[in-house]
């Protein structure tokens, strides 16, 4: 798996195919589709709908390449944003009882095992990430995964967790303002 | 900045990456963001550390054709298809969004740099069997309120049926009897233009498609069976 690639030679890439360089847009494709494919499958759950959702994204991100600016996000993060947009629109117009197939792995991902999860990535940034979300109360971690993977806002959430809107927003609120500590506590 | 505005600040940075702000609300704190830079290091902030998120998700690797697909559509010539309807209505207006499609490609590659938001579908419609098959995805954009175009994209996953043509209705909502749309591509895209009369019935109706002879249903009305169905959704 390509995925070493660093976020210089990310911008370098994107850079030039902002300028019409197939090659390099190629050798973006490589170094990044498998983790925002993994992204994709996760928010749609199906992997034909998913393939679908990367393919409109890359689409995108080739006629946007220009428009890119590194100093507000870095590219990982631009792309990201792009697919998860696009995952989003698929999942809005995905027949209702459909949308949340895999409810179970978002549980799992949410519960208090987030030990293998760390094999997944080998950015240090990414792993304290997760450390501090294994921190969080597993309701809260539950809400702010369930609405940065499946779109939900804070009524979808109240109705999927059973709970007063009051209490949900109050969960995620809480919920980030300790992730940002825990996240400032670490680099600092 | 007070540390009430701190938290408002975190707040709404997050709702924004996360999704929760929509509509005005949305563009308020777009408008808000150029405005203020310690709004914008916040915002800043929680996006390079929020999409870590999608880091934490384990890689896998799409299929061989995700690639090929997706050099066809940027840069092979557009793909005719041959063994589409002649007498399609669509086929002159495919052509033309080709065409269309190129110069606004341009139009965006010389624009100043622009939010992706502004150009995203405002609708969609996800075109489906009984047993969830996806077949065409339709993305709507509003131009302006009596300018509406859909681009409809045959999917991957369609089963092509080279001796049909698949028509697209509007089932209006209140139940009045069907309006053909036109036929969809089997393979790659088209656009087509919203006639303004059916703007309205657009967003409150049914999508259904039916299997008709090539050409088109004959008598401007289902003549075969209804396969996939969806309707327009506010994104």
């Amino acid at each position: 798996m390509k995925q070493t690639k660093s976020s210089e030679e990310l911008f370098r890439l994107l850079a030039l195919s902002g300028q019409g360089d197939r090659a390099a847009f190629q050798a973006l494709y490589e170094a990044t589709s498998a983790k925002l494919f993994g992204l994709s499958l996760r928010i749609l759950s199906r992997r034909d709908l998913a393939e679908e959702a990367l393919q409109d994204a890359f689409i995108n991100i080739w006629h946007h390449a220009q428009n890119y600016r590194p100093e507000k996000a870095a590219v990982m993060t631009w792309m990201t944003t792009i697919v998860r947009n696009k995952c989003f629109d698929l999942l809005r117009a995905m027949p209702k009882e459909s949308q949340l197939l895999e409810e179970q792995s978002m549980d799992d991902w949410a519960s208090d095992d987030l030990g293998p999860l760390e094999k997944v990535t080998e950015q240090s940034q990414s792993k304290a990430l997760l450390n501090c979300m294994s921190t969080l109360a597993p309701l809260q971690r539950q809400a702010i995964a369930l609405s940065y993977f499946k779109g939900m806002v804070h009524e979808q959430l109240a109705t999927h967790m059973v709970q007063p809107l009051g209490t949900v927003k109050t969960w995620i609120r809480r919920g980030l303002q300790s992730l940002k500590s825990c996240l400032q506590g670490v680099s600092s | 900045m007070r540390y009430d505005n701190q938290l408002l600040a975190n707040m709404l940075a997050t709702e924004y990456i996360l999704g929760m702000l929509k509509g005005a609300a949305r563009r308020r704190f777009e408008q808000l963001l150029r405005q203020r830079a310690d709004l914008a290091q916040t915002f800043h902030w929680w996006e390079s550390h929020l999409h870590l998120l999608a880091d934490t998700v384990p890689a896998t690797q799409p299929s061989n054709k995700v690639w090929q697909n997706i050099e066809n559509r940027l840069f092979n010539a557009p793909r005719t298809n041959s063994r589409a309807n002649n007498s399609s209505w669509w086929k002159g207006l495919a052509f033309l969004s080709t065409a269309m499609a190129v110069s606004l490609a341009t139009f965006l590659a010389i624009q100043s740099p622009k939010r992706l938001e502004d150009i995203a579908p405002t609708a969609v419609a996800l075109l489906t069997t009984e047993k969830a098959e996806a077949g065409w995805l339709l993305d709507e954009t509003k131009h302006s309120p009596t300018d509406i175009e859909i681009k409809v994209r045959a999917l991957t996953s369609l089963q092509i049926k080279p001796d049909n043509a698949f028509e697209l209705w509007l089932l209006p909502a209140d139940k009045s009897k069907p309006i053909s749309l036109g036929l969809l591509p089997q393979q790659g895209t088209s656009v087509f233009k919203v006639p303004e009369e059916l703007i309205a019935q657009l967003a409150t109706g049914l999508l259904a498609v039916s299997l008709e002879p090539v050409g088109g249903s004959p008598t401007g009305q289902p003549t075969g069976a209804v396969l996939y169905q969806g309707r327009m959704t506010k994104t």
